[in-house]
C-alpha cells in the first residue's frame, strides 16, 4: 500500500508544471534548472527520488534550505480533498493508458504473479481509490525524514 | 466459469507471423480544409485528441517554433499557465506537444468523458495565447542552459553537422545556434502562433469511444482554426560527401556519422533495403554490433538507420567509440560494407532478420493507439494501410541475391559523409 502513497507523493511534488518542487524552487526561487520527484518500481523496496540540476553560481546549500520547509508541508498539513481527488485521476488515467498495449498488461500480469498473485491487477484501482489524505500525510511524516536520507551531490570542477 | 488450467511448465507454442489486421480510422472532411480522422471500437475509456499544425522548424526559424512549441497554453489575457494547467489537471488530462522539421503535433489524453471539456480548455488558451513576457523568458534561459551542457557533448557535435552537411541547400540544414537565444523575440513567437497554429491546422486524430454528438461538437471547435497551408516546395538539397573531423579538447570519445541519401517508404526499394539495413546495424545481433562491440569492444553502441522525411529519406551510421579506436572503426565499417557486397547473406542469419523485424512491427501495432501511429505514418507520406501487407510479404520474398545488389548499388564508401567529432 506505501508504493500507492509514495506514487501519489511523488508525482503531486514533482509534477513538471504544477509541482511544488517547479514552482518553488525552479520558478520562484530559480536554484534549479531542472526538478523532479519519482520513485523506482520494483520488487524490492525501492527509492523515493527527488533530482535536479542546480543553477550557476546558487549552492547545495542554498537549495537544502529551500527544499526541506518544502516537504515539511506534507507532513505538517493535509492535502485538500478536491487535490487529492485531482491526483487519483490524474494517475487513473494514466495507468489507463499504459495498458493499451497487450504487452504492457501481459507484462503487469506476470509482475504481480511474482508478488504473489497476478490477481492484485484488478485490485489496484480500488487501492487507489480507498487513500485519504490523512493516510499521505503520516506516509510523508515517515518518509521524508532527513536523517533517514542519501545525498548524492554531482559538481563539476 | 472456471478456466482451463494451464501448466505453467510449458511455454506457449510458436507461430510465425503471417497477417495482421490493421484497423483504419474514418475520415471526414472539415470546413476549413483540414481532416479529422476518428478511431472508436477501443473498448476502454481513454481517449485521445492530436492536432497536426504547419508550425515545424523548418516553417520559419527553428528557435521561434521551437519556443512558441514550448509555450502555446502558457498564458492569457484571464488565466496564467498555472491556472491553466490546474484546470487541466481536475479533469485528469495530459497534454504534450512534439516539433518535428514539417510539424507539431499536440496531442491530449484524458478519460473519454473528459476529453471534451479538456480539449476546450486548451482550445480557449490557444486561441487566447499572449504568450506573457516572463514565461517567454523563463523557457529561453532553461534552454539555453540546456543547449550550453548540449554543446559540449561529441555526438550532439556531430550529428548536428552531419544534418547540416548532408541537408545543405535546403531549409532542413537550418539550426538552432547558441547566440539565437539571445536574440529571441516574443513578437515573432506571437506571429509564428498567429500563422502557423491558429490558421495552420493540417489534420487531426481523434481516438476513443466517442458518442456521435461530441465528435460533432468537437468538429464545431475545430473548424475555428483556419487551414492555410504553403504550397509544397519542390525539395531541392545538395549533399555533401568526404570526411570532416572536427577537434574537441580533452575529449575521450569520438562520435562517429556516416551516412548518404536514400529514400523513404514510397520508394519500390524501400521494404528490401530495410532488411539489408537491419542486417548492416538495426538489431542487437547485426554485423556492425557483432563486429565493433562484440569483437573489438570499441564502443557500447552502434548502429544504421534509415531517417525518413516526407520529402526525403538518408541513411546514417552512429556511434560512439574511444578516440584511440576513431580511425580502426572507420575501417571495420568499410570492412563490412564490402562484406555485404561481396559475399551473400546465410540463410540463418536472414531468416532470423525477417522474424525480428516482424515482430517488431506486431509490437508497434499493439493496441489502438499504436495502430493510428501506423495509420498516421504512412498517410503523412501519401500511403495507406496496404503499403504494411505489401512490407510484409517483400520482407519475407527477399533473398540474399536482391540483398547484395542493393549493397552494391548504395554501400559505397567513397559516396558516404563521414563526421567525427572529438
Amino acid at each position: 500500500q506505501d508504493y500507492y502513497l509514495a506514487d501519489l507523493l511523488s508525482d503531486h511534488m514533482g509534477n513538471e508544471k504544477t509541482g511544488i518542487l517547479f514552482t518553488e524552487l525552479q520558478r520562484k526561487k530559480k536554484l534549479v534548472s531542472e526538478i523532479t520527484a519519482y520513485i523506482t518500481g520494483s520488487i524490492d523496496n525501492g527509492l523515493f527520488v527527488i533530482s535536479g540540476k542546480i543553477n550557476p553560481k546558487r549552492s547545495l546549500s542554498e537549495l537544502d534550505a529551500a527544499l526541506w520547509p518544502l516537504l515539511d508541508q506534507y507532513k505538517s498539513k493535509k492535502m485538500s480533498q478536491s487535490a487529492l481527488r485531482e491526483l487519483i485521476l490524474k494517475l487513473q488515467t494514466a495507468k489507463a493508458f499504459q495498458d493499451q498495449g497487450l504487452l504492457s498488461r501481459a507484462m503487469n500480469l506476470s509482475f504481480f504473479e511474482l508478488l504473489g498473485s497476478a490477481e492484485l491487477i484488478n485490485q489496484e484501482s480500488a487501492r487507489f481509490e480507498k487513500i485519504q489524505t490523512k493516510d499521505l500525510q503520516t506516509y510523508a511524516q515517515q518518509l521524508l525524514d532527513k536523517n533517514r536520507c542519501s545525498l548524492l551531490q554531482i559538481q563539476a570542477q | 466459469m472456471t478456466p482451463k488450467a494451464i501448466d505453467r511448465h510449458i511455454a506457449p507454442a510458436l507461430h510465425p507471423i503471417e497477417h495482421i489486421s490493421f484497423v483504419a480510422p474514418n475520415a471526414q472532411l472539415l470546413a476549413n480544409g483540414a481532416t479529422l480522422f476518428c478511431l472508436s471500437g477501443l473498448q476502454n475509456d481513454t481517449s485521445k485528441i492530436e492536432l497536426h499544425f504547419a508550425a515545424g522548424s523548418t516553417t520559419s526559424d527553428p528557435l521561434t517554433a521551437s519556443l512558441c512549441a514550448g509555450l502555446l497554453i502558457n498564458g492569457s489575457h484571464q488565466k496564467t499557465a498555472k491556472q491553466i494547467q490546474k484546470a487541466l489537471d481536475a479533469v485528469g488530462a495530459y497534454y504534450d506537444v512534439s516539433l518535428t522539421q514539417e510539424t507539431a503535433v499536440v496531442t491530449l489524453y484524458a478519460l473519454k468523458n473528459q476529453l471534451y471539456n479538456a480539449y476546450l480548455i486548451f482550445h480557449e488558451n490557444l486561441f487566447g495565447a499572449i504568450f506573457p513576457a516572463k514565461e517567454v523568458k523563463d523557457l529561453v534561459h532553461s534552454r539555453r542552459q540546456k543547449f550550453l551542457v548540449q554543446e559540449q557533448k561529441v555526438s550532439f557535435i556531430a550529428q548536428r553537422y552531419f544534418q547540416r552537411s548532408l541537408l545543405a541547400g535546403s531549409a532542413y540544414a537550418k539550426q538552432i545556434q547558441l547566440s539565437d537565444f539571445d536574440h529571441a523575440d516574443r513578437a515573432a513567437i506571437q506571429a509564428f502562433h498567429a500563422q502557423h497554429y491558429l490558421c495552420g491546422l493540417k489534420k487531426v486524430y481523434l481516438v476513443g469511444d466517442l458518442q456521435e454528438a461530441t465528435i460533432k461538437a468537437f468538429a464545431l471547435l475545430l473548424e475555428q482554426y483556419q487551414s492555410k497551408l504553403p504550397q509544397s516546395a519542390v525539395f531541392e538539397w545538395q549533399p555533401e560527401q568526404g570526411a570532416t573531423h572536427i577537434e574537441q579538447d580533452g575529449a575521450l570519445q569520438s562520435a562517429v556519422r556516416i551516412g548518404r541519401p536514400l529514400f523513404n517508404k514510397t520508394h519500390p526499394d524501400f521494404c528490401s533495403f530495410s532488411v539489408l539495413n537491419t542486417v548492416l546495424g538495426d538489431y542487437f545481433g547485426s554485423r556492425l554490433m557483432s563486429n565493433i562491440r562484440e569483437d573489438k569492444g570499441y564502443t557500447y553502441g552502434i548502429g544504421s538507420h534509415i531517417v525518413e522525411s516526407k520529402q526525403f529519406g538518408y541513411l546514417v551510421i552512429g556511434t560512439e567509440v574511444g578516440v584511440q579506436t576513431r580511425e580502426a572503426t572507420f575501417r571495420e565499417i568499410q570492412y563490412e560494407f564490402e562484406r555485404l557486397k561481396t559475399q551473400l547473406i546465410p540463410e540463418e542469419e536472414l531468416n532470423l532478420v525477417k522474424s525480428y523485424l516482424m515482430g517488431q512491427l506486431l509490437k508497434s501495432a499493439d493496441g489502438p493507439y499504436a495502430m493510428l501511429d501506423l495509420f498516421a505514418n504512412v498517410e503523412t507520406v501519401g500511403l495507406d494501410l496496404s503499403y504494411y501487407d505489401r512490407y510484409i510479404s517483400e520482407v519475407k520474398a527477399v533473398d540474399a541475391k536482391k540483398l547484395r545488389e542493393l549493397a552494391q548499388r548504395y554501400l559505397i564508401w567513397e559516396e558516404m559523409l563521414l563526421i567525427s567529432a572529438g
